[in-house]
């Protein structure tokens, strides 16, 4: 079994703000964090960060030998944590360098004690031990049954989202010369990131190309079609001998990414992502080209609860009477602990109500290959700066709208009033499977 | 969301180990291993009560597994119009059934069970 850890970038940052400031006495800082399950009894299953707290001052105990040492009324206000919400719990603490942090011998010596003793306290959930150095991070866990182990990987969720584990050197970076300007360690943030692509035709097909272009190299698509000869106006890469050969779109992607970079790994999946949630809940982003609302709803929801920014495309023609046809689209960064679909008004009962009144009878949507161009150029540059945080923009969301008459984007015309919503739809301390 | 607490007393003594759940700010109730009427194949499933007006619809019902219902009497045919909809990291599938606003949690669970005898 493998174990995954994430930590919401907002979380991350009020324990590395709390835990590097000076103590009265103490070499370093203890916090603790709780944390909830995610796709228990799977073979990779997820640990998600969804509050910290800090050990108050007064429950150091002075130590020359020790870097920090708490007293029972710490330990115990943690097992107490765990017994009165039902969450796990990870010791906190950090080691003042860069690079990967190892645990002391002291550290393997006493703390595997304060997580046995949580476990005594609530065996149905994990608990565990995270260190932290300047930029990268190690922890161990104990899976509910399980014994203590090493946690396989730890990723931080935000913008920047960033793999904070020990993992293998990229190689490879020569290719990305022309793209240096988004910094020395772009090409393994980027290749180090998992990303998922619901909807392999119009706006998928654009997505993995570039994607592959730019670095991206772990994919997971999903798409049961086969392509038709209507899909050739728009689905980048197919050929004529694909529509006569009847291939599934998400075989086209494949052939797309590993054309430009044969490293490239692939999970292609061939239907709907609901059938086989586990390979979504695996990607570090996710990018939806999904037709209709409640797609989007449910693909929003477990993005959310699995902690995954979600980057939504989508485009539609209206057709006025008296006038031209009006194209157009949006791209929609739906960033964990930001507001949602909903907060935004794009997602209501309105629209819902709407489209279950056209169920079986909406007939195709115009798709071309223009505007879909454009929107996701758009959306993969929010997923280049998501994985590297080159224009330093503050996190959050970002709610695009492209006027394809005229060929303009800009932010939607309701985003400067919700961009700093609180989102009551999806809080962090839900994350992880529903209890 | 709140629901009155005898409505949701009257809920558990019909479905013991209902359960109360929110995804996306909609309320919902899990109903487990509920015994269905109709002479159902399976002939119980875990059923998920939407109890608000969401999609035009004043309720729903979702079913774990789509049944069938061998001795059913109702003369509409069912329209199975959410297939694998995933809620509450689970899919879920509910036929097209109206219910009328104002009834209780157990009323409106009775109403779309109605549909199925």
């Amino acid at each position: 079994m493998k174990i995954q850890l994430k930590i919401p970038r907002q979380i991350y940052q009020r324990i590395m703000a709390d835990i590097a400031s000076p103590h009265p006495f103490a070499y370093e800082r203890i916090g603790f964090c709780r944390v909830r399950i995610g796709d228990r009894g799977a073979s990779t299953q997820f640990i998600f960060v969804t509050d910290y707290w800090p050990v108050p001052d007064d429950q150091y105990i002075p130590d020359d030998f020790a870097g920090a040492r708490i007293n029972n009324q710490a330990i115990r206000s943690a097992l107490q944590a765990s017994l009165s919400s039902g969450d796990g719990i990870f010791h906190v603490h950090m080691h003042d360098h860069s690079g990967v942090p190892d645990f002391g011998s002291m550290d393997l010596e006493e703390i595997p004690r304060i997580v046995e003793s949580l476990t005594f306290a609530n065996a149905d959930v994990p608990h565990g031990m995270l260190v932290l150095s300047h930029d990268m991070a190690t922890a161990h866990a104990v899976m509910p049954g399980g014994e203590l182990q090493i946690v396989d990987r730890i990723s931080v969720v935000g913008q920047p989202t960033l793999v904070i584990s020990d993992q293998p050197l990229f190689s490879g970076g020569e290719r990305f010369n022309r793209q240096s300007f988004l910094g020395p360690l772009a090409p393994q943030r980027i290749n180090s990131l998992r990303v998922g692509i619901i909807g392999l035709s119009g706006g998928g097909s654009h997505i993995a190309q570039q994607l592959s272009h730019a670095g991206f190299a772990d994919f997971v698509f999903f798409d049961g079609q086969s392509i038709d000869i209507y899909n050739l106006n728009r689905l980048v890469g197919a050929t004529e001998q694909d529509v006569a050969r009847g291939l599934l779109k998400i075989a086209i992607a494949d052939r797309v990414v590993t054309g430009v970079n044969s490293a490239c790994k692939t999970l292609p999946v061939a239907a709907r992502w609901q059938e086989h949630p586990e390979a979504l809940r695996s990607c570090d982003i996710v990018f939806g080209c999904v037709d209709g609302f409640d797609e989007r709803r449910q693909l929003e929801a477990a993005c959310r609860r699995y902690l995954i920014p979600l980057i939504d495309v989508g485009m539609d023609v209206v057709q006025i009477a008296g006038q031209p046809p009006r194209l157009f689209g949006q791209v929609i960064l739906s960033l964990p602990g930001h507001p949602c679909l909903h907060c935004i008004g794009f997602l209501n009962d309105r629209t819902l109500t709407a489209e279950a009144q056209r169920y079986g009878d909406a007939g195709p949507n115009p798709q071309v290959v223009w505007p879909t161009g454009v929107l996701t150029s758009t959306a993969v540059g929010i997923a280049v700066d998501l994985a590297t945080g080159w224009t330093k923009t503050a996190p959050g969301l970002i709610y695009k709208c492209y006027d394809g008459n005229i060929g303009e984007l800009t932010d939607h015309s309701r985003y400067e009033h919700v961009k700093h919503k609180v989102c009551h739809h999806y809080k962090l301390q839900d994350a992880g499977d529903p209890n | 969301m709140e629901f009155p607490k005898d409505q949701i007393d009257e809920l558990l003594s019909i479905y013991p180990g209902a359960k109360q759940m929110e995804e996306g700010g909609t309320p919902y109730f899990l109903l487990p291993g509920v015994a269905l009427p109709g002479g159902a194949t399976p002939a119980s499933v875990d059923l998920l009560l939407r109890p608000l007006l969401l999609d035009g619809y004043d309720s729903r019902l979702y079913y774990a597994q789509k049944p069938t219902f061998a001795q059913r009497k109702h003369p509409e045919a069912l329209n199975w119009n959410a297939d694998g909809v995933h809620i509450l990291s689970r899919n879920w599938f509910a036929f097209s059934w109206r219910t009328l606003p104002g009834l209780t949690l157990a009323q409106m669970v009775a109403m779309h069970l109605g549909a199925v005898r």
